[in-house]
């Protein structure tokens, strides 16, 4: 034998386990020794050793050469700081940061260290979008459209249109294109577009087009007028998204240039809407309180005892906040939930109300009724701080006014309180409001009051119940009723019998509530898109608050009502008289006077809106307004004047997938956007918005941006600022660069340097002067220095807390604690509107209203008898079908009668409400597209795509009760079509002979869920539509899959999507000139319209459906699903699960 | 027949009498306050004064005036026993084991309206004719496969009973707990796939129902297009599968539902604008629902 050392190794421990043997001693030596023995007597190991190189992978994967922190700033609210870990110049993991104890405050208060940790499983796979294969990679220019623009931008006859593909976008060629040339051709456009709809000829061309006259008299001859930009939930990125707006105001500049008028008469676009658009606003908030919305931070839900969801999924939707009402539970709080379905948050709660869908008004008023009639209310919170104690007159149903009865009566003089001092209240609108007048019960005699007379201001003993004679100024006797006692009348149609009929809520739960909200303090009521996504949202908005305003549960720790939709919280950097223009001073820099010293503070900043804002639902709507032919008046117009919207001739939307989440999306691609002459994406990756644009513009991540972005938001009191840790992947820009280089185009394509002025700051890379600016001038962040914060003063590098009033944030805790008035025109929160519109529509009680669709009773009918309820209907037949006329026509009838009345689409047929909650795994379309979240996403996700009909490594579902499939002929897991309207959707003018309904028409997996109610199905809205060449790739590919070919864009169904269901509906309420509320980002008032605050809120869940059967969901589209076949699944479930579920797998001892 | 009654039941009925009425309170006094000073066997005493004043007061009459309208149950029942129940829900009666006796839960305020009382028994007491009645052919068997089927399937075969039941009562003119809107409305909900008039005609035919058997009512409850009957036109929603999953001539997305064409001739405007979109399409190549009716909608027909 060679002698080599591992030989002799071994010789010598044979040796010793001999001698081991005898001796004894040496056992656990020779053992030890023995262990070390190769398994193989081999000269060259690596040849023969099983290789364990995969451990270092495991291992390697915590080893990393740097961290950042970046913020997650999705439209979820939450703005998480994540920390991500790079090795190698990359990203390879992400984790929470768990850093929120350390943040503070210009006072020194810090946050409480319940907050951590903070980041879902969207910011750790964050990095997984960022290196994926969707992301834009370079500026890109649709091939029609660059010839067009190449031809000389020839006017868009309908022959044109299909030359250049205005009508086929989706069938076109993206080209790849450098920066400057897309900027060139996009400035070149702006010029030309403006140009051509300016004046009088623009106003003919577009009169020709067929756009009503009010659209073309609100542009007052401004052909940018036809400019519609949108900075995608600007407050997710103050500079980038919100900039767009400023650039908006440069085309007053391109409009001075055309129209050849100054700065009095120069106009910019029209800034789009995020936040209604969306329909995330609780539209019924600024008729309660005046106020845009009321939220909290949410560490206060840890104060409330009864904490109420109403259609609200605390769980799936405030993922990193939701233990806050979870750990209530150990709080001795009471948890309930209203919902029809009973959901995540069902399963937390002590009690869950079912309900049908959209009649939460008629809940809530019959529990009103309920603790009137028991005299359950705080009289003096009452009296205080809420319009019961207000006289109304019966006879014209306003509110009487000190001037109706006093002869020559003088406003009384508040000129030195809170209203002028701290809310900003003008003159003007003092002399517009008045006073209004309370039955004083110490002298039997009505009294004036004014706005800031509430609290314990208010020195009188008003009365809340009886009826009285006032003599009017013009000589007329006329009977008025403190608000409370009208409600007694009002109320008599809620009685808990007809609330239950109308609700299906059992009587015993609603009595239960009833008693809970009365006994139990503090109350919070959440509501969400459960809510606000329907048609009648305002009304079940405003009766949330009707039990908390008797039992005095607002404005203090853990109470109010409070809504849960979207980071749109402008009013965070909201700028005031006294300290500046806040966050206006960004958006609203006066372009002709802009202040170009780096060192100017931020209050010498001069604002003026050149431009308006808009809702998209106009556009979303056909582009037109809400003008309907009525028998009883002839045309009439219910959008107000403030609310008007102009042609969309531009539209320029960043970090949203504006067409992908358009309600009726695909009337949009196919009859509304070839009007639009210029469509601009500004995106991260890839998108069905993207296929459908003109433009393509890539921006940067959140974690390579190479600048400072900003944020905050509307449920935590945290500033976050932060720019990115990793190089641009790509030829992408930071948002705000991209901004400012179409900007710096324009001006020299027109030579005109203001353009270059106004992004002086972000063009020579010092953005910090602009942030800085809007923290001084903002009430939120007043004291704070830039420097300060990225040096990580208050804690964390690039965070700190926004000095709000109280830690946590309360609504409302100042009206309440010191006496100010809420932002109402009577400064008291409000249970009834004399608004002329909310007269006319009988809305001005809060009434349980049936929707203009999904209802199986008459549409929009109005449930009362009240007398003084006195709607239009316009002479609107019962029969009347079309859309519009179903949104505008006011029947009353009591419940008795309503009942009785029939829906026609229900008689046909489509008899399912059809939800879309936003998903647990995406945040809207974002991370459509993220493999990891598509497989945790729905019960079809399958990495290895076993069966090859799936468009992706996951797929969208639909959830149904299991008898209500079965009724259908319906197997879990079969491919099902769903179905709206055919009058409308999924487009107008659809037919089976064209292909584009073929990608229109919804087809998606249907899961068996028996959480969900008979009549009830549920689709996560927002996925990654279906798109013509994303259809036409799964039709032809050979893997089948629904990935784009040229673009690289990734369906998550196959066929349609959730907006193939959906519709815009112009909801009146919202489109008034005359609601008084608090502007939304500045301490002030205003009238009528402003967008995200009182404007149209979209309602995607207003349809019915009806639901067939498409294919087997079994491999090769035969047989059933095979996960249903397992005796596993709900409505399927074999002996053993049976036994199981009854907990028949368990012996107990004893027992046989 | 032996009846028999929960000692509570007892009690609740001749206190809830004796509430409000002087004279009878006392009288209910005198008996029981004697007890009181009982010692031993004091709840058996208790039942006895209560079962005493029970008949006396004619609350023992009541019932036996119910059950004479049931001769058959005589026959065939050795007892009949009522036990208290606090809810409306819980209400009802049903067989025993070994199908000698009934069991009947009922809340004692129903003694205190007689006629409501006579309605209500009337009711159950049918429910109970049919279980024995052989021509029926009553069977207690798992109909679902899963505690959800199972629930919906039970639930709309006991609104169909119901109102089987009814109807026959009122032919017979008997006065019936529920009116026959309240269980067309039971009806609607039950069954919320049909359409107003698929539910009117269905709950119609119930109502007037004859000799129809446990096995009919369960095939309705579980298939919900045989409510509308044998020689109904069952429209396609409710339609077994025609063609299942092939596709539709206009749309080509695979069809498992289908239009009705069979009343449509050559010659109806429909037929005629299919054909100005699909110039090659015959009668017989059919028709997806989806399509159908958007040409229905075209006609203004739908």
């Amino acid at each position: 034998m060679k002698v080599t050392r591992r030989g002799f190794i071994k010789a010598g421990v044979g040796a010793g386990v001999g001698a081991a043997a005898a001796a004894g001693l040496i056992g656990q030596q020779a053992l030890r020794l023995r262990a070390l023995e190769p398994a193989l007597e081999v000269a060259n190991p690596l040849e023969y050793y099983p290789d364990r190189s995969w451990e270092e992978v495991y291992q390697d994967q915590y080893q990393y050469d740097s961290s950042f922190t970046w913020v997650c700033s999705p439209n979820d609210t939450h703005s998480c700081r994540v920390r991500s870990f790079v090795r190698n110049g990359v990203v390879i993991r992400s984790e929470q940061n768990y850093d929120v104890h350390r943040y503070a405050d210009l006072y020194g208060n810090k946050a409480t260290t319940a907050w951590n940790p903070r980041m879902c499983p969207k910011g750790y796979t964050m990095h997984r979008r960022l290196y994926g294969p969707y992301r834009l990679k370079y500026p890109m220019i649709r091939q029609g459209w660059k010839q067009w623009a190449d031809d000389g931008f020839p006017e868009l006859t309908p022959e044109n249109k299909t030359k250049y593909k205005f009508d086929a976008r989706g069938q076109d060629e993206l080209l790849k294109v450098s920066w400057d040339d897309a900027n060139t051709y996009i400035a070149r456009a702006m010029v030309n577009i403006a140009t051509r709809y300016s004046g009088d000829e623009g106003a003919r061309r577009l009169k020709d087009q067929g756009y009503p006259q009010e659209m073309i008299d609100d542009m007052k001859g401004a052909g940018t007028r036809t400019f519609k930009f949108r900075g995608g939930m600007g407050l997710l990125g103050v500079f980038g998204k919100y900039g767009i707006y400023r650039l908006n105001s440069c085309m007053a500049f391109l409009d001075s240039r055309i129209r050849g008028v100054g700065p009095d008469k120069a106009l910019g676009g029209r800034n789009w809407a995020n936040y209604t658009w969306h329909g995330d606003q609780a539209p019924g908030h600024p008729w309660v309180h005046g106020l845009q919305t009321s939220d909290c931070d949410f560490n206060d839900l840890r104060f409330s005892k009864l904490i109420i969801m109403d259609g609200k999924n605390l769980v799936e939707n405030k993922m990193p906040e939701s233990h806050f009402f979870i750990e209530c539970m150990e709080r001795g709080a009471k948890i309930v939930v209203i919902a029809p379905e009973y959901g995540p948050a069902s399963t937390k709660a002590d009690y869950w109300l079912p309900i049908r869908p959209q009649t939460d008004t008629a809940l809530f008023l019959g529990i009103t009724r309920i603790m009137m009639d028991g005299k359950l209310y705080d009289p003096d919170f009452v009296k205080q701080f809420t319009d019961f104690p207000l006289l109304v007159r019966t006879d014209n149903l306003r509110r009487l006014r000190a001037a109706d009865i006093f002869p020559n009566y003088q406003n009384a003089d508040i000129s030195q309180g809170p209203s002028f001092k701290i809310q900003g209240l003008t003159p003007e609108q003092r002399e517009i409001i008045g006073d209004f007048v309370v039955w004083d019960t110490a002298t039997n005699t009505p009294r004036a009051i004014t706005r800031d007379e509430v609290g314990r201001k208010m020195v009188r003993d008003p009365a809340l119940e009886g009826r009285y004679n006032v003599r009017t100024v013009d000589g007329k006797t006329v009977e008025v009723m403190p608000l409370f006692e009208m409600y007694k009348i009002h109320l008599k149609d809620y009685d808990l019998d007809t609330v239950t009929q109308i609700t299906r809520t059992p009587k015993e739960l609603i009595e239960r509530l009833a008693h809970d909200i009365a006994t139990i303090k503090p109350v919070g009521i959440h509501q969400g898109e459960g809510i606000n996504h329907w048609f009648h949202a305002t009304e079940m908005n405003r009766a949330s608050y009707l039990p908390l305003m008797l039992t005095g549960n607002i404005g203090k720790p853990g109470a109010g009502s409070h809504t849960w939709a979207g980071n749109y919280k402008a009013a965070n950097f909201q700028g005031s008289a006294w300290t500046g223009p806040g966050f206006a001073g960004w958006v609203k820099e006066d372009p002709f006077n802009p202040n170009l010293d780096p060192d100017a503070h931020g209050r010498d900043v001069k604002v003026k809106a050149y431009c308006k804002g808009e809702e998209p639902a106009y556009w979303n709507h056909g582009d037109i307004p809400l003008i309907v032919d009525t028998p009883k008046y002839g045309r009439k117009v219910f959008t107000g004047e403030t609310h008007m919207p102009t042609p969309s001739k531009i539209i320029f939307f960043n970090n949203v997938n504006l067409l992908n989440n358009a309600k009726w999306a695909y009337e949009m691609l196919k009859n509304v956007n070839p009007k639009v002459e210029m469509i601009i994406s500004v995106d991260i990756q890839m998108t069905a918005s993207v296929e459908y644009a003109d433009f393509a513009l890539p921006a940067n991540t959140w974690m390579e941006f190479e600048g400072l972005e900003v944020t905050s938001s509307c449920s935590n009191p945290f500033l976050q600022i932060w720019k990115g840790g990793v190089k641009p992947l790509y030829d992408s820009r930071d948002d705000i660069v991209v901004l400012a280089g179409i900007a710096a185009k324009l001006g020299e394509i027109l030579e005109d340097n203001r353009f270059l002025d106004m992004w002086k700051f972000v063009l020579e890379g010092r953005r910090e002067i602009y942030m800085q600016r809007m923290l001084e001038t903002s009430t939120t962040t007043i004291g704070y220095k830039l420097d300060d914060i990225m040096a990580g003063k208050y804690g964390e590098p690039g965070a700190a807390l926004m000095l709000y009033r109280t830690y946590p944030r309360i609504a409302f805790w100042e009206q309440v604690h010191e006496d100010i008035p809420f932002y109402t025109d009577h400064g008291r929160l409000q249970a009834y509107s004399d608004l002329p519109e909310a007269i006319e529509y009988g809305e001005n009680f809060i009434v349980h209203r049936e929707g203009p669709e999904a209802t199986p009773y008459l549409p929009n009918v109005i449930v009362s008898s009240n007398p003084y309820i006195r709607p239009d209907d316009y002479g609107i037949s019962w029969e009347a079908t079309h859309w519009d006329e179903r949104t505008v026509r006011n029947v009353k009838l009591p419940w008795d009668e309503a009942k009785n009345t029939k829906n026609f689409l229900w008689e046909k047929g489509y008899n399912f409400y059809c939800v879309t909650p936003k998903t647990r795994h995406r945040v809207h379309s974002q991370w459509s597209d993220t493999d990891w979240n598509l497989i945790w996403d729905s019960n079809f996700g399958d990495p290895y795509r076993m069966d090859k009909r799936s468009p992706g490594v996951g797929e969208h579902q639909l959830h149904m009760n299991p008898q209500a499939a079965k009724d259908l002929g319906i197997n879990d897991g079969d491919y099902v079509y769903v179905d709206a309207n055919p009058a409308d959707r999924p487009y107008l003018g659809w037919k089976p002979s064209d292909p584009f309904y073929k990608v229109a028409r919804c087809m998606l997996r249907m899961k068996y869920n028996p959480a969900y109610p008979y009549s009830f199905i549920m689709m996560k809205h927002a996925p990654f539509i279906a798109t013509e060449r994303s259809v036409k790739a799964h039709e032809t590919r050979p893997d089948g899959r629904a990935l784009s070919e040229g673009t690289g864009y990734q369906a998550n169904l196959r066929y349609g999507s959730q907006q193939s269901l959906t519709r815009n509906w112009h909801m009146p309420m919202h489109q008034t000139d005359t609601l008084f509320h608090k502007k939304k980002a500045y301490m002030g008032f205003l009238f009528g319209g402003e967008s995200d605050n009182h404007a149209i809120n979209t309602v995607p869940k207003e349809t019915l459906v009806k639901v067939t059967k498409a294919e087997d969901g079994g491999m090769g589209a035969t047989g059933i699903w095979a996960p249903a076949t397992t005796g596993s699944t709900p409505a399927a479930e074999d002996e053993f699960t049976l036994r199981y579920m009854a907990g028949g797998l368990i012996r107990v001892e004893g027992e046989s | 027949m032996r009846i028999a009654y929960d000692p509570k039941l007892l009690e609740e009925v001749v206190f809830g009498e004796a509430r409000g009425n002087p004279a009878l309170m006392d009288e209910y006094r005198r008996a029981v306050e004697p007890l009181y000073e009982q010692s031993g066997e004091r709840e058996a005493a208790y039942a006895r004064v209560h079962l005493g004043l029970f008949e006396k007061w004619g609350f023992g009459d009541r019932l036996r005036d119910a059950l004479r309208e049931f001769p058959e149950l005589e026959e065939k029942l050795q007892t009949i026993s009522l036990f208290r129940t606090a809810s409306i829900k819980d209400e009802r009666a049903d067989l025993t084991g070994d199908v000698k006796g009934v069991g009947l839960r009922i809340m004692p305020s129903r003694f205190l309206d007689p006629h409501g009382m006579k309605r209500f028994l009337r009711h159950e007491l049918t429910h109970i004719s049919d279980m024995l009645d052989e021509g029926f052919g009553y069977r207690n068997e798992r109909v679902g496969r899963s505690p959800g089927e199972e629930y919906s399937i039970i639930s709309r075969y006991g609104v169909l009973w119901d109102i089987y039941i009814d109807g026959r009562l009122t032919r017979l003119g008997r006065e019936t707990e529920r009116g026959k809107m309240e269980r067309l409305q039971e009806f609607s909900l039950a069954f919320p796939i049909l359409s107003h008039t698929q539910k009117l005609s269905g709950a119609e035919r119930i109502w007037g129902g004859v000799g129809l058997t446990h096995d009919d009512l369960l095939s309705m409850a579980k298939e919900p297009a045989k409510v509308l009957g044998a020689g109904a036109e069952v429209p396609p929603e409710l339609k077994g599968v025609r063609i299942p999953g092939s596709p539709c001539p206009l749309c080509r997305f695979p069809a498992h539902d289908w239009g009705d064409l069979s009343d449509r001739g050559d010659g109806d405007r429909l037929m005629g604008l299919i054909r100005e979109d699909f110039p090659q399409w015959q009668h017989d190549d059919g028709i997806c629902w989806r399509c159908l009716e958007l040409y229905d909608l075209k006609v203004g027909v739908w």
